[in-house]
């Protein structure tokens, strides 16, 4: 057991913006992430088949996640296919996790 | 052992009420607050025995540590135990009810003597852990239902 203050590993991801169901982060890193393969399992335990392409990955009736890399940062879009207005929010706050525990 | 407890309906068959719990124990990071991470999980196939380390942050602190599956009877109940980290013992109930289910989440834990001391009554700690084990079934609700 240990008690720390913070995660081992974390990314640092801000939040930018976030609408009813449109979210923008910011996650700063040193090394380049791979994106897809954090995303599409997440996804996928949730019950929503992915689609990944370059620099995104399609999921669900709409649904969507978009990145563009820097050097020292990512920015991620995400876009939730229609859902309950919790379901939304949970789902939102569980891919955050992702980018930042992931 | 204190213990804190909370039934939701869900509009979804027992069977896949179930499965969303216990088939995957990774997935509980989408619907338990704080539960940022599970990883080394020992084996795909969900079932007694299975386990996990986790890292959980309660109320600012993160603690982590390894759990382990103990009952996996499929579609009515599923129990795992947290080993390290504050012990406690997780039992999911899953019975059919109204052509859905009734879903019951109980959490035995042992208070944190050390960190008890510092900030917070057993009457706190009970309040604070029965908020979260209701906001832990309302969030399965909101997951499992279609």
């Amino acid at each position: 057991m240990s008690i720390r203050l913070f995660h081992r590993g974390a990314r640092l991801v801000t939040r930018m913006r976030a609408s009813d169901r449109e979210f923008v982060w910011r996650a700063w890193h040193r090394a380049p992430v791979p994106w897809s393969e954090l995303f599409a399992p997440a996804l996928l335990l949730v019950g929503y088949g992915c689609e990944c392409q370059d620099g995104a990955v399609r999921f669900g009736d709409g649904g969507s996640i978009h990145w563009t890399s820097g050097a020292m940062w990512t920015t991620i879009r995400l876009r939730l296919p229609p859902c309950s207005e919790k379901k939304a929010a949970l789902l939102a706050d569980g891919l955050l996790k992702v980018a930042r525990y992931g | 052992m204190p213990s804190v407890s909370e039934t939701i309906q869900v509009a979804a068959m027992p069977e896949a009420a179930f499965s969303f719990v216990a088939d995957a124990p990774a997935r509980a990071t989408m619907f338990i607050p704080g539960l940022n991470r599970i990883n080394n999980v020992t084996t795909e196939k969900a079932g007694v025995d299975q386990a996990w380390d986790y890292e959980f942050n309660w109320f600012g602190l993160v603690v982590s540590g390894q759990s382990r599956c103990t009952k996996y009877e499929r579609s009515s109940s599923y129990q795992f135990k947290t080993l390290t980290g504050n012990p406690s013992t997780w039992t999911y109930r899953f019975e059919p009810k109204e052509g859905g289910t009734r879903l019951t989440l109980e959490v035995e834990y042992e208070l944190p003597q050390n960190q008890l001391a510092r900030f917070a009554t057993a009457g706190t700690l009970e309040q604070m852990n029965r908020n979260r084990v209701r906001e832990i079934v309302a969030n399965l609700k909101a997951m499992i239902e279609p």
